[in-house]
């Protein structure tokens, strides 16, 4: 039986969901930060620069030849009143040259966040105002989000990554046991099947032909003699039939030299010139190439599907139909006997629990219904199974 | 002409005489922007002279700027008219500052006004009331008092603030007629008088500065103001005439 590969399979698939979750989680986090007090700095700095405007305009009331002039003092004042610290001031005049205002307009740090107003006397704008904040200690910030965000989601997705993954390892390892258990326990009712057939058919056979020919040494030899034995040859001939296709099931399949088409084929001609059953074999071709104990499960599913058309159904005919839907194998066998009766599960017995059992090893499935006329047994097995 | 509100009141009428006298080239006073901003302006060529109440630094003369001395006006402790002191010690004036202090001698509530940092009138009266540097750069850091960027604003806040005191220009208290009441500091009472015989003795240079090639345009003015008549102008304001004949 080959592992199932459930843990590693989930593992492939649950570490990239993990790795995408985290990481998407992270650069919102980080990004949604950065933005959010980007645009709150910026409306800051909007509404300074407003303020600024509007007490600058009332110096260029004052002054409005040579308001420029008296503009670091009127920087200096801000500095001292108004600003939120560390700030940049630059003021841009009617022609949109810069105007000096002191120590507020030398240090422009390298990253700034710029709010700018008009100043407006009436309809005339007179100047251009900005105020800058320094972004570095955003950045910064925004730097020390980004680390606990990723200390956060790396160790949210190494939880979310590794609870499950132990819950699954330990689902595969018992239903890996309980698996090995399952096809134990197929064995065992094969072969307690076996035994009951043979004790049942060859042993009640051989008993009888015993009984028969004890009454024979018992009797007075006579003419009637070769009347007399001729039930004895034929329990003789019933008891080897039945050991015959005992053996049959027991020897395993000739998969390996003849391919699975051949091997079914070979069984088909044989079981019908034994059983007297007429046996129609088609394949519905090009058949995926299955694994070798998928192609043993399809074989031993036949096998018992004849048996019992043989032994229950009163049909002339038998159907095995295969064919193959992208990489599962179905197979039909249907006959034109009597028909399955009532609650198939309830009335299963050894052989089609075994079926289903066989079927459901590999991830398959398997179901038996009365047809139109006679019975029908569908069976879907996926080529590569895990079981 | 634009620069220092000290000298802004003395120009406006000296301006004002020369023009009554020669009618051309008529010469504007603009609203003042301080000393620095006086010296900018004239470096740009906005104006043809600058008014400042404190020597240029090196920079500025290098760009080709002269000082032009004027008058000396008196540093002086002014308060509103409604103050019931006319007198104040060292001492008492740096625990105004610092804030030690709120009231004066007659128990009447006293509120200080500061001008900027860099402003020369608080300086040249520190230079002998110990202490009182220290009191007024605590006073900033503390932003204990209202700052006043101005010497107009300064005159305007002291004239229309009951118990207002502050550091202020005689000669643009007397020019702009502000009813203001003057301290004595330690006993000696700011006057011209005072200020020739050197008994009062926080004092500022008032003076023009001009580009070297923009004085041929007002040296008619210059030599207007350096001439008795100017001069009388001047001490009828209190300002101590020191002015030269142009160069
Ligand atoms: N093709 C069929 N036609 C009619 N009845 C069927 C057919 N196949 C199975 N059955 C019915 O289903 C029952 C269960 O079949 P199953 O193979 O499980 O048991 P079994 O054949 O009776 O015994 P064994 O365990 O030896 O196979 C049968 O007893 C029979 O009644
Ligand atoms: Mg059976």
């Amino acid at each position: 039986m080959t592992p199932l590969r459930l843990t590693s399979w989930f593992r492939r698939r649950m570490l990239v969901l993990v790795v995408i979750s985290a990481a998407l989680a992270w650069l919102t986090i980080t990004v949604g930060y950065h933005v959010q007090e980007r645009r709150e700095m910026v409306t800051l700095c909007r509404a300074d620069a407003t303020r600024v405007a509007a007490i600058l305009a009332e110096t260029i009331q004052q002054r409005p030849r040579l308001w420029r002039y008296d503009a670091p003092k009127f920087a200096d004042r801000l500095g001292g009143e108004w600003l939120r610290a560390p700030a940049v001031l630059v003021v841009h005049d009617e022609r949109g040259a810069r105007v000096e205002v002191g120590p507020l307009g030398k240090s422009v740090p390298s990253s700034v966040l710029w709010g700018r107003a008009e100043v407006r006397i009436g309809p005339v704008v007179h100047a251009r105002v900005w105020v800058g904040a320094d972004a570095r200690p955003l950045w910064n910030r925004t730097l020390v989000v980004a680390l606990l965000a990723a200390l956060a989601e790396g160790l949210l997705a190494f939880l979310l990554y590794l609870l499950p993954v132990r819950a699954i390892r330990t689902a595969e390892q018992r239903i890996a046991g309980l698996m090995t258990q399952l096809s134990l326990n197929l064995r065992e009712e094969e072969r307690s099947r076996i035994a009951r057939d043979l004790h049942d058919g060859a042993g009640q056979a051989l008993t009888a032909a015993r009984l028969n020919l004890m009454a024979l040494q018992r009797a007075p030899a006579g003419a009637d003699l070769q009347q007399r034995i001729e039930p004895v040859v034929a329990l003789v001939d019933e008891a080897l039939d039945e050991v015959r296709r005992s053996t049959a099931a027991l020897m395993p399949p000739a998969i390996a030299d003849l391919g699975l088409h051949g091997a079914i084929e070979r069984h088909c001609e044989a079981f019908a010139s034994a059983s007297g059953l007429e046996i129609a074999f088609e394949v519905q071709a090009p058949l995926p190439e299955p694994d070798s104990h998928v192609q043993t499960t399809c074989y031993r599913i036949i096998q018992e599907a004849l048996t019992n058309i043989a032994r229950h159904a009163s049909a002339q005919h038998a159907r095995v139909h295969l064919a193959a839907r992208e990489r599962t194998l179905l197979l039909t066998v249907t006959d034109d006997g009597a028909g399955i009766d009532g609650d198939v599960s309830a009335s299963a017995g050894t052989g089609l629990r075994s079926i289903q059992t066989r079927a459901a090893l590999l991830g398959g499935s398997a179901r038996i219904f009365r047809a139109e006329k006679g019975t029908c047994l569908e069976v879907e097995l996926p080529c590569d199974a895990q079981g | 002409m634009v620069g220092t509100g000290t000298l802004t009141p003395l120009a406006a009428l000296l301006a004002a005489a020369w023009s009554a006298r020669n009618g051309e080239p008529k010469i504007i006073v603009e609203p003042s922007v301080g000393s620095s901003g006086g010296i900018r302006a004239a470096i740009d060529g906005a104006v043809d002279l600058g008014l400042v109440a404190r020597p240029l630094k090196e920079s500025e003369t290098k760009l080709g700027l002269v000082l032009l001395p004027i008058a000396r006006d008196a540093v002086v402790i002014a308060a509103h008219p409604s103050v019931g002191v006319d007198a104040v010690s060292s001492e008492m004036l740096v625990a105004l500052f610092s804030g030690a202090r709120t009231t004066f001698d007659d128990g009447s509530p006293a509120t200080v006004f500061l001008r900027d940092r860099e402003d020369t009138a608080h300086s040249s009266i520190e230079r002998f009331v110990p202490g009182l540097r220290a009191a007024r750069e605590a006073a900033y850091d503390a932003r204990r008092f209202r700052v006043l960027l101005h010497d107009d604003a300064m005159g305007e806040s002291l004239s229309i603030t009951p118990g207002a005191v502050g550091v202020y220009s005689l000669g643009a208290l007397v020019a702009g007629h502000l009813p203001l009441k003057v301290f004595a500091l330690d006993g000696v009472r700011p006057s011209l008088q005072n200020i020739e015989n050197g008994t009062w003795k926080a004092t500022r240079d008032l003076g023009f500065v001009a580009r070297t090639d923009r004085l041929a345009r007002v040296r008619g003015f210059l030599t207007f103001v350096a001439s008795p008549e100017g001069a009388a102008i001047a001490r009828d304001n209190s300002y101590l005439p020191i002015a030269a004949a142009a160069p």
